[in-house]
């Protein structure tokens, strides 16, 4: 992590990009890492879930947006990915309504969407990505650790 | 052959009583529709509140049907996909009950049931048809040779259709759901508005997808005066729509030229859509294939096609055995 840029973040120029930079992020985490994603609709939170699987061996076909579901799993790869999406959520409270504690002691690598949203819940030990949109295409992605 | 169904993968909590798979007595479904003025669901997402419905919901609908629970000639209950604390509620209940009262139990995928919503809406329908599921959880293109036997044609392969649907109208300040109120705003617009993209446009994939659309309404927004999107409004909602449309149709009607199949059965919560309704009947007009969809209480997530999918498959004598687990990414095949 110490190796990203942490101030300025990095800009992703595609889709692509943004799938790759996942890639490496998941090459420098630990397998049992819980990671805060934030930013907009359309900034490319799904895509970047869908590269951290990817880079886990799990087949990026796999992984689609669980807005209706709340919470994917994919299992088959190196390591489960837990992939979480609060936006529907209402309050912070709905988290444990919809059993996402459960997840918190599982092993696994975490990935929560719209992590605002889940208030104290969220594990304070975490990843932390915001998504910034540029234009049309460009995505601004900031890195930081918290604990 | 008397079958309580129960429903509980997502937000609804549903129980139904069906007769010999065809028949609705009851379809009991616990809906978030009166809790429209909070702007969502309250007090809290479904989870661990299936909890507290299942039983009151349970009971609903057998006395809807004007049955007891010894009227009851078997169980089903949905075991995937969806959320796992959610699915355990209603397959364990079920299980229970199987296991209490010694009547058989099948465990059913819930994308067998939007299947079976059709065969169940109409009762002359034979097994053969392609299925266009669309809700705010799954987009797919199947196949159906025979009840069970599947072939999966086409899926999203980010957002699903419904979820599209919700999104633009959260970003564009409409009302919930999203669906109904887009389709209702879009009537008074114009669909030619703003040119959308069509993803994945390439005749050889069947494959939809639908993040890039919602990222462009999100830009288009962000790009211009909110004066500007408040006059337009209506124009912007039936612009996207027609696209969205529009995907589902050009896919559609190239699985239908490339299977041969002769009906096609709409199914899920955006089957409700009165644009892709009517998009779809004209294509289907066009190649001369019938077009059925189920009534909306059987589009939305519902206990009565859980019924109706699990008594095909006992009344075939097949039976799940109790020790079936809940299984949050099951696929249909």
């Amino acid at each position: 992590m110490d190796c990203l840029p942490l101030e300025t973040g990095l800009v992703s120029r595609s889709l692509e990009e943004t799938e790759c930079l996942a890639e490496h992020f998941y090459r420098m985490i630990r397998p049992d890492a819980v990671v805060a994603l934030f930013g907009p609709l359309g900034a490319g939170k799904t895509c970047f879930v869908r590269g951290v699987a990817k880079a886990a061996g799990i087949d990026p076909v796999e992984v689609g947006s669980p807005s209706f579901t709340l919470i994917n799993e994919y299992p088959g790869g190196e390591t489960p990915v837990f992939h979480f999406d609060l936006y529907r959520l209402k309050s912070p409270a709905e988290f444990y309504a919809i059993g996402g504690d459960d997840y918190l002691n599982r092993s696994g690598i975490i990935l929560i969407e719209w992590a605002e949203n889940g208030g104290e819940y969220i594990p304070r030990k975490r990843f932390n990505v915001r998504f910034e949109i540029v234009d049309e295409r460009s995505r601004r992605l900031t890195f930081s650790r918290s604990d | 052959m008397i079958i309580l169904g129960l429903e509980t993968s997502c937000d609804e909590t549903s129980a139904a009583v069906v007769v010999d798979g065809r028949r609705v007595l009851s379809n009991v479904i616990h809906s978030q529709l009166v809790h429209r003025r909070f702007g969502g669901v309250v007090p809290e997402l479904a989870g661990r509140e299936h909890i507290r419905r299942i039983v009151p919901i349970m009971n609903e609908a057998l006395g809807a049907a004007g049955k007891t629970l010894a009227d009851i000639d078997g169980f089903a209950a949905t075991f995937g996909p969806g959320l796992v604390g959610a699915l355990l509620v209603g397959l364990s209940f079920a299980k229970a009950l199987a296991y209490s009262t010694g009547r058989p139990f099948y465990a059913v995928n819930h994308l067998e049931g939007h299947i079976a919503a059709n065969l169940l809406a109409h009762e002359e329908l034979g097994e053969e048809f392609l299925t266009l599921l669309v809700s705010g959880g799954h987009t797919m293109l199947v196949g159906v040779n025979g009840f069970g036997n599947y072939t999966v044609m086409g899926r999203s392969l980010d957002d699903a259709s419904g979820e599209a649907f919700d999104k633009v109208a959260k970003i564009l300040g409409l009302g919930y759901p999203g669906g109904a109120a887009i389709d209702d705003l879009a009537k008074t617009g114009n669909p030619a508005y703003i040119r959308f993209p069509r993803a994945l446009p390439d005749p050889a994939r069947i494959d939809f997808s639908f993040s890039g659309l919602k990222t462009a309404v999100a830009l288009y927004v962000k790009n211009h005066p909110p004066e500007e999107i408040q006059h337009h409004l209506a124009d912007i909602a039936a612009s996207f729509q027609e696209a969205a449309v529009d995907a589902l149709c050009d896919k559609t009607v190239i699985a239908l030229r490339r299977t041969g199949l002769s009906v096609l059965a709409l199914s899920g919560g955006v089957a409700a859509n009165s644009r892709l309704r009517a998009k779809l009947q004209a294509a289907c007009d066009h190649l001369g294939v019938r077009l059925v969809y189920p009534p909306s209480e059987l589009c939305t997530d519902n206990a009565a096609m859980i019924a109706a999918a699990g008594a095909i498959h006992l009344l075939r004598g097949e039976q799940s055995p109790f020790d079936i687990n809940a299984i949050p990414y099951q696929k249909l095949i």
